[in-house]
């Protein structure tokens, strides 16, 4: 008998919905939202064809649909949102999965999914580390595509979490410089303290106004869930990577000659056969890394909360991608705004990136003021 | 898509049950949930009516023409225009004693969400059933209060 899984997913826009269920178009916002409401969890799904390229096992995973938009999630009240995912948790595991995900919004109520566990009993991960892992790994990828070399990049991360821990922890040793800026300053400072001293060296906190370090930086990354006020795209040096991990996306670029890029994907291992049967709106052989954790553990056989609430550690950052890469899982192509980045617009950065210099748009923004 | 049937039986006769038909307003004062309700056209048999109806604190939508049969005590409904993907049905009021008329309706409710509907239904069933549960008793409240 094949292994079973189940991921808990949920239409994150109403775009999406109407994707999926054309009939809600007609109907006015809150009413398809009511409708939502009073809908029960359902098997969306079942990802066929993943088999490990070490151990040769296939692996089912049932998408578990919990009716509730992404604004629906944030404007319920906590325990209605929290009661929903465990509705369909539970109806994951009367189909007999032996781990669980939740994904998306689903992994943020509930303490982060504690709370969902509290109410299970199988194992509830939200695959947090390997999301933490992945998304370093795109922006070295992009990297790669526009054809320079990281250890001249300069990188500023506005962010005093995880995700802005985990690009310094995966990218720090290949990259120039790291400049941290986040309001929570002593917090950012704890965290350089306990860094190896060949990183910390590497590292300086911001605490003022960066404009005149955002000139001269090459990977600018939003790890916090707001748009960062500090930045401002004038000021920055042409043919930059800008990554954005809020959710929804709050950066949105005009200049041609910047890379605005989110998120991360992955391939599952798995060739032709694989099958998502179901639209994310993505290549049928990709999927999230929120997705792919549990498939990674579950081809390890450990059915077990890998990512559960908001502990997380670097070593096991290390360790899911390790498994991950072991397991035949690859990068997927950079994304934006849930739009694979075509080879064209890399081109187009590389090719107006080449001359001009940011310190004349640093001017030029002066010159404006 | 599904129906709902309700029956009731009642002490008022079928003239002051229609009567609810020719001056639906007064349904306005009682039915708590109907928020809105204006008669937009009216022809000898067919009345044009605009209805905002609270379910769970959302208004639903829709225009509808309700066509009198009065000589078979029917009243044949249909949507016009609204957030259904079809409605129809019809009241039904038959004499079944010297005193007692069974007030009865059927309707037929489609939300043109054939994909979501198996995981749906039984709820908006259910809310439907509620809603023409009160109409059905706010009517025969009406009628009796008229007496």
């Amino acid at each position: 008998m094949k292994d079973k899984i189940g991921v808990i997913i949920h239409p994150i826009d109403r775009r999406l919905l109407c994707n999926y269920e054309p009939g809600m178009k007609r109907l006015g916002p809150n009413v398809a939202d009511k409708i939502l409401e009073w809908m029960s969890p359902f098997h969306a799904g079942t990802i066929e064809g993943a088999v490990s390229v070490v151990t040769k096992e296939k692996l089912d995973v049932d998408l578990v649909m919990c009716p509730l938009l992404l604004e629906q999630m944030a404007s319920l009240s906590p325990r209605r949102a929290l009661n929903k995912v465990i509705k369909a948790v539970r109806f994951a595991e009367a189909r007999e999965a032996r781990a669980i995900a939740l994904v998306a919004y689903t992994a943020l109520v509930g303490g982060r999914g504690v709370k969902v566990q509290e109410a299970s009993n199988v194992p509830i991960t939200t695959g947090n580390h390997l999301s933490l892992a992945a998304m370093p790994e795109s922006v070295l990828s992009a990297i790669g595509l526009l054809g320079k070399s990281s250890y001249d990049m300069k990188m500023f991360i506005f962010g005093a979490n995880p995700l802005a821990y985990a690009f310094v922890h995966r990218m720090g040793h290949c990259l120039k410089k790291i400049y941290l800026c986040h309001p929570a300053v002593e917090k950012n400072k704890t965290y350089l303290e306990a860094l190896p001293n060949e990183l910390k060296k590497k590292v300086k906190i911001v605490n003022c106004n960066p404009i005149t370090i955002l000139g001269g930086v090459d990977i600018v990354v939003n790890a916090t869930s707001r748009y960062p006020s500090l930045l401002n795209e004038r000021l920055l040096k042409s043919g930059s990577i800008i990554f954005d991990a809020s959710y929804p996306r709050t950066i949105n670029i005009s200049r041609k000659d910047l890379l605005l890029m989110d998120g991360a994907m992955m391939r599952p291992p798995g060739g032709p056969n694989f099958n998502f049967n179901f639209n994310f709106n993505f290549p049928t052989d990709l999927c999230y890394p929120c997705i792919a954790e549990p498939m990674v553990l579950a081809f390890e056989d450990r059915y077990e909360s890998y990512s559960l609430g908001k502990d997380f550690s670097m070593h096991k950052v290390d360790i899911i991608w390790e498994l991950a890469i072991k397991h035949g899982f690859d990068l997927g192509p950079i994304t934006s705004y849930e739009r694979i980045i075509p080879k064209d617009k890399i081109d187009e950065v590389k090719r107006l990136s080449s001359g001009r210099h940011s310190f004349m748009k640093v001017f030029d923004f002066f010159k404006q003021k | 898509m599904y129906a709902i049937d309700i029956k009731k039986h009642t002490y008022a006769s079928p003239r002051q049950l229609l009567r609810i038909w020719r001056n639906p307003q007064v349904l306005l004062k009682s039915a708590t949930s109907i928020k809105k309700f204006e008669v937009l056209k009216r022809d000898k048999n067919n009345t044009f009516t605009a209805w905002d109806v609270d379910v769970d604190k959302v208004l639903i939508k829709w225009n509808q023409q309700d066509s009198l049969d009065i000589k078979n005590g029917l009243i044949n409904f249909k949507i016009c225009d609204g957030e259904f993907n079809g409605y129809d049905g019809v009241w039904s009021i038959k004499s079944v004693s010297r005193k007692i008329v069974e007030l009865s309706v059927h309707v037929n409710i489609d939300w043109g969400i054939p994909i979501l509907a198996p995981y749906v239904e039984k709820m908006l069933q259910k809310k439907t059933y509620r809603i023409f549960l009160n109409f059905i008793n706010i009517i025969d409240q009406i009628s009796h209060d008229e007496r």
